[in-house]
């Protein structure tokens, strides 16, 4: 390969990764913990830790109806998650009448209104900072971004490793730190290469209609009247009608809904049910097939009259759009398979530590040099610490809130988001602050934070990780060995990184 | 059943894996061998270590549907990738006993040498 188009590349690459390592960090960091998300969200509402329900849930008529009618604001919406082996509860979400969106959570056997949630929880706070940064629709577009910059960096990156095969096992972690990070930053970018080419395409795929809106608008804009619902009719069952202003009494029976639409499917199980016009005679239910079963997260819809229960609109996905739902379901992780689930899980974490290895070697490699900006120096290795070490920390201080805050407290869930950010941005304070020293002190807090989460789980609920087991919680158990084991890991990290005092420099 | 196929993919795709870094010279040396292997070694220890992917596939593929499988197939492939480089990394004599499937590498002139070392 020509050595020019060479250097080329390589300076494409460390200016991208570089400049866009911090934000990817964070990105990839958020996606691997949402591959548990349930899981988590369980640790941090205890209410919650029910045992799994039965094969066949309870009447929805009986259990969930009554809740939706008597909480639901009149011709406003409603969605209900149906319980599942992960998450064994249903979760209703409604509009009440002062107009505010609620999720509560209800105990499928019993019928029961859980306490709480307290808490946004994992799949409230890291999934949604996933791919949305929390920044709203400006987020998606940053989020895209750095998907777009991802796939720049993995092609480069493949370009320029001149030993591609040579180095494919490779791994020296006992070398200095330039080489073993440069290691650790080709072992899991080149080994792992398949996994993020496939996560960061599919993340992409999955926003297409907003990244690429002229994908549906050119097919649509001079057949449709209203181009998009059209589109997102045909694609992906989005089927409405308008309201009726006019109220009913009664609700026909969800049961049956349920049970005709897995007739229609052959029998897979329905994992939501969702109603539009709460309490209208032109009100509908659609109910949905649950995905848990296979990759591709499927659009089967089934609409019904909510108050006499005809079927109104049934909606299976087109080919093309099959395809498209398998790239998101590859994405998305919404089936239940464990091995598969632990595979993703591990996958992410060797992308956490290839991008880190990169900004830590591109940081190594530039202090040895005499001529570097040393002022530049020191607030890239600021971010580096803050999108690592800090991005750790700021995670952990926001599991710990979860723990030590009141539960009476008004605004809890959001004071736990705000624990978050003001922990994170004393993370990158405390960076600026100590320069490379930050490494290990960050890293020192981090095996603190990490075990003190874990104890304090055990000393809130009683639920420590051998109880969690013997009461069928393998769920609560895993976040628990999970933090101890990053807290033991982080421990040793800081001792290497004091014994050496290779971070100091 | 499931279990069993899983946990022989996992096995196969590690030792797939070891062999196919066996056949380099720097890890061949670093797990206790000599020189380098022969071309007959090199070859061998290629052809046994793409056989156990094949065989880890064919087990996954008996175990899931054709979405699930193809999933774990990738993501196991560089599972048992990884976990061999972490092997090389920090304990490179454990792959001692997986360089017997090289052979002697008869028709390499130190083979004899090789061979004595080897086991």
């Amino acid at each position: 390969m020509r050595t020019d188009f060479r250097d080329a590349m390589h300076r494409l690459h460390t200016g991208v990764g570089v400049t866009l390592g911090g934000l990817l960090l964070v990105i990839f960091w958020m996606g691997t913990l949402s591959v548990f998300d349930r899981e988590i969200d369980r640790w941090m509402m205890p209410e919650t830790r029910l045992s799994a329900p039965h094969a066949t849930l309870s009447s929805f008529d009986n259990t969930v109806l009554p809740h939706v009618q008597h909480l639901a604001a009149p011709g406003t919406s409603w969605r209900v998650s149906l319980a599942s082996a992960r998450t064994p509860f249903h979760t209703l979400r409604y509009t009440d009448a002062d107009g505010a969106s609620v999720r509560r959570h209800i105990d499928p056997l019993r019928g029961e209104l859980l306490d709480g949630p307290h808490t946004a929880g994992a799949s409230g706070f890291f999934f949604p900072f996933h791919f949305s940064l929390h920044l709203g629709t400006a987020g998606y577009w940053i989020a895209g971004l750095a998907g777009m910059a991802m796939l720049v960096l993995i092609v480069s990156g493949v370009l320029i490793h001149r030993r591609l095969l040579a180095d494919f096992f490779t791994f020296r972690p006992s070398r200095a730190l330039p080489r073993a990070s440069l290691d650790a930053h080709n072992l899991t970018g080149v080994i792992a290469l398949p996994f993020h080419f496939m996560i960061t395409l599919s993340g992409l795929v999955i926003f297409f209609a907003i990244y690429f809106p002229a994908t549906w608008h050119g097919a649509y804009a001079e057949t449709a009247a209203h181009p998009q619902q059209t589109f997102n009719l045909e694609a992906f069952g989005s089927w409405s009608r308008p309201a009726a202003h006019e109220s009913v009494g009664n609700v026909a029976s969800v049961d049956a809904m349920i049970a005709e639409a897995r007739r229609l499917w052959g029998g897979p199980p329905a994992d939501q049910v969702r109603g539009w016009h709460a309490g209208d005679a032109a009100g509908y239910i659609a109910v949905r097939r649950s995905f848990a079963n296979e990759v591709r997260r499927n659009v089967d819809v089934v609409f019904f009259d909510a108050a006499n229960g005809e079927r109104l609109y049934r909606h299976t996905a087109s080919t093309v759009v099959k395809v498209q739902r398998f790239l998101a379901g590859l994405h998305f992780l919404q089936f239940d398979h464990w091995p598969l689930r632990w595979l993703y899980f591990a996958a992410g974490l060797a992308g956490c530590v290839m991008i880190g290895s990169g900004l830590l070697f591109w940081l190594a490699a530039r202090r040895r040099q005499s001529r570097a900006n040393r002022a530049g120096l020191h607030v890239v290795t600021a971010i580096a610490v803050t999108t690592t070490s800090g991005l750790m920390n700021a995670t952990l201080a926001f599991l710990v809130a979860n723990k030590v805050l009141p539960v009476t407290l008004d605004g809890r869930a959001g004071t736990e988001m705000q624990v978050f950010f003001i922990a994170w941005a004393v993370m990158f304070a405390h960076a600026l602050w100590r320069g490379a020293r930050a490494w290990r002190e960050q890293c020192a807090l981090v095996a603190g934070l990490a075990i003190g989460a874990a104890t304090l789980n055990w000393g809130m609920t009683g639920q420590h990780p051998i109880a969690a087991l013997q009461s069928d919680m393998p769920a609560i158990a895993g976040v628990d060995l999970m933090l101890l084991a990053l807290g033991f890991s982080a421990a040793a990290v800081t001792r290497r990184l004091s014994r050496n005092g290779a971070a100091d420099g | 059943m499931a279990e069993a196929l899983l946990t022989m993919a996992g096995m196969a795709v590690y030792a797939g894996a070891a062999l196919l870094a066996l056949s380099q010279p720097a890890h061949w040396q670093a797990s206790g061998g000599k020189d380098a292997p022969n071309r007959r070694q090199r070859l061998r220890l290629r052809s046994v270590g793409a056989c156990l992917y094949a065989v880890a596939g064919v087990a996954l593929f008996a175990r899931d549907e054709i979405g699930f499988a193809s999933l774990l197939c990738l993501l196991m492939a560089i599972a048992g990738t990884f976990a061999t480089a972490l092997t090389l990394a920090l304990r490179p004599r454990l792959l001692t006993s997986l360089r017997g499937i090289a052979g002697s590498g008869m028709f390499n002139p130190s083979s004899t040498h090789r061979r004595s070392d080897t086991r």
